[in-house]
């Protein structure tokens, strides 16, 4: 199995912990070094500062000069932590109370010698040959940079078992909480799962990442929620707005069967049998239109389009259909009233509501079909003069297969409104139906 | 006239080729892409009917495949989906007409009709004038006579009679007319085109005993020639 980093919240803040408990070893590390190689540093200064000193009393006023100065700076304990000592050629010590074998020249990182209080020892050292085979060492004890050093070690081993410690405890602690609220998240989508689709996520008072979460997906739910009403909604008004044509096409068919006609007869009973097939397909073109402009795919085909030119080219379509019934179409546009949208569907909206309106409204109703370009928006409006929609009404003539009472007499499905809503919703405009007094005033508002 | 059918639902295919057989058509029919594509390549058709769904290689595809050898043969797509997306890739691809199942027979054989003609007529670039028998439409003007008398039309009115002589001898059906005339990709519940024929038909046929335009019972209207 490929290894893989842990995804947990507890294996998530073991591994930050880890992570932290090592850049505390490395940080101690560099601390340690740093501040070893300082004090190194400084020791080696001070030796050669020393030596640089004496060894210019012994060029100048001779050896006797510096033997009575190394005495003179031992009895006045102002050895600063120095140690000396002054070797004659022959190897024997001249001055000096530092107790150690005489080295060879040069510098020695760890010189053993004798303390006298502490015992054997190790210090840093600098033997220089002065005149006449003579051999002066400047060492300086070691041990304040050890205990340093070993201060140093000490804090910061204690930290990091410190970090370790808080890592876990926190890795726990939030592994746990977060671990709580998925849980109940999941419990709940458990029983949404299980049926019981009106269960929601809990909510804190207080505002955190889980309540914005829960708060979201809250809302996915009501919306999916109302997807499904909607479906079942549809799906039963389907079922009841087919089976009126269908049974219409049965019956016509099996009285076809049963009675002897003529030619003229059965072609007569095939065609309305037809005509109720062609019903049946008019709602299933008109559904699948709908659901089509519904998934906003029709968005990715928008290019500028002339409204004034669709509203004209409907009018002019539908014209002289509304004399032929005594009804009279106006026209007023402003020129060039142009938006982003789809121009098949815009003329099927506007042809729409003038159908509406030439279906629902009587003799002599005059209906105007008007573009107005305003300062941010573009406006269609399709108005009448007929019997109007009471306002109770009006939000539900949108939705799919509603009819109101009293056009059940005519024909229609009960689609062409929620079609020109739909169309609407895709090119991101507001529909707005209001009384023209009399009449409806249907109002669909372009957002420039 | 020889056609050639691409449609992989056997019925569908059956009954289009009785259909053209009997309307005295030459018909090949072929099930999957690449016999589509291969019938296409190697023959001469004077139309292909082509499904936009194929086995194999899909119908747009083939399509692609016709146009991009340079072969220019009326292509009437065939598709099962009314999406309007479809239909725009469908004429993007190089189909010259766009029919949604299900249809009449009687739409697609006007819609072939139409087709297979339409070469010959946009070949002549020069033609001012539309003449048939004693209609005149001039096409720069817009103007028309009808023996020599002119007669006042309303723009589009102008427009359906100009589909109308284009295709003579030929039938157009009311949803040819309300793409054509109108550019209306839906069919309106209300009797649009009929009542604009009528309008048009009784201008043409004032002080004339015979009738300019004729209907076709249950398929559309025509211009006849003689």
């Amino acid at each position: 199995m490929k290894p893989h980093l842990p995804r947990s919240t507890f294996g998530l803040a073991a591994l930050a912990s880890f992570a932290l408990a090592i850049a505390t070893i490395l940080l101690g590390g560099i601390v340690y070094f740093v501040s070893h190689e300082a004090l190194e540093q400084q020791l080696d200064h001070r030796i050669a500062a020393e030596t640089g000193s004496l060894k210019a009393v012994a060029e100048q006023d001779g050896l006797g000069a510096l033997a009575m100065a190394i005495a003179r700076r031992e009895d006045g304990h102002n050895t600063n932590g120095l140690g000396y000592m002054l070797f004659a050629g022959s190897g024997t010590k001249v001055a000096g109370r530092f107790d150690a074998a005489l080295p060879r020249p040069g510098w020695h990182e760890l010189l053993p010698f004798h303390d006298a209080r502490e015992g054997a020892n190790v210090a840093q050292a600098l033997v220089t040959p002065l005149q006449g085979g003579y051999m002066l060492v400047v060492a300086a004890d070691r041990t304040p940079i050890d205990e340093i050093d070993r201060s140093i070690l000490m804090i910061f081993s204690a930290a990091f078992g410190a970090m370790l410690l808080i890592g876990i405890v926190c890795a726990w602690g939030l592994g746990f909480v977060v671990r709580r609220r998925l849980g109940r998240i999941h419990a709940t989508a458990e029983a949404i799962i299980d049926g019981d689709l009106s269960r929601r996520v809990d909510r804190d008072d207080v505002p955190n990442e889980f309540d914005r979460l829960a708060e979201t997906l809250n809302r996915m739910l009501d919306r999916i929620g109302s997807l499904l009403d909607n479906l079942q909604q549809v799906t039963t008004d389907v079922a009841h707005d087919l089976r009126t044509p269908l049974a219409r096409q049965k019956q016509i068919l099996e009285t076809a069967l049963e009675t002897d006609l003529d030619a003229d007869g059965y072609r007569e009973a095939i065609r309305r049998a037809a005509d109720s097939s062609e019903e049946i397909l008019n709602i299933f073109t008109a559904m699948l239109r709908i659901s089509e402009v519904e998934t906003y795919q029709v968005r990715e085909a928008f290019r500028p389009v002339d409204l004034s030119e669709v509203a004209e080219r409907v009018a002019d379509a539908f014209r002289a259909s509304a004399e032929a019934t005594g009804h009279e179409v106006a026209l007023d546009v402003d020129a060039g009233a142009t938006i982003a949208g789809d121009r098949h569907l815009l003329a099927q909206m506007c042809a729409n509501l003038v159908e509406n309106a030439l279906r629902h409204t009587p003799s002599g109703t005059r209906i105007a079909i008007c573009v107005q370009r305003q300062a941010d928006a573009v406006c269609l409006v399709v108005a009448d003069t007929g019997p109007g929609i009471p306002p109770a009404e009006r939000a539900r003539v949108l939705q799919r297969f509603v009819r109101l009472e009293r056009s059940r007499s005519t024909p229609g499905h009960g689609l062409g409104l929620s079609l020109v809503a739909a169309i609407a919703r895709a090119h991101f405009a507001a529909i707005e139906l209001s009384d023209a007094a009399p009449g409806l005033r249907v109002v669909i508002r372009f957002d420039g | 006239m020889k056609i050639l059918i691409a449609e992989d639902d056997r019925e569908t295919a059956d009954y289009l080729a009785k259909g053209l057989t009997e309307s005295g058509m030459n018909v090949t029919v072929v099930a999957n892409g690449p016999d589509a594509l291969f019938h296409a390549t190697q023959q001469q058709f004077d139309a292909i009917i082509l499904d936009r769904m194929l086995p194999a290689i899909d119908g747009l595809a083939v399509l692609r495949m016709i146009r991009a050898g340079g072969i220019a043969t009326p292509v009437l797509l065939l598709t099962a989906m009314a999406k309007i997306a479809d239909r725009v890739e469908g004429l993007e691809s190089g189909a010259d007409d766009y029919l949604v199942k299900p249809f009449a027979f009687s739409e697609l054989r006007a819609r072939l009709n139409v087709l297979i003609r339409r070469p010959a007529t946009s070949a002549m670039p020069a033609e001012t004038v539309l003449r048939v028998r004693d209609l005149e439409l001039d096409l720069r003007r817009r103007r028309v006579t009808r023996g020599g008398s002119p007669i006042d039309l309303q723009p589009r009115e102008v427009l359906m009679l100009e589909e109308l002589m284009r295709n003579s001898d030929r039938v157009m059906t009311k949803t040819m007319l309300l793409e054509r005339v109108w550019e209306f990709d839906f069919d309106p519940r209300t009797n649009i085109v009929e009542t604009h024929i009528s309008r048009l038909r009784a201008k043409l046929n004032a002080g004339f005993d015979t009738d300019a335009i004729l209907t076709v019972r249950g398929a559309g209207y025509t211009i006849r020639t003689e």
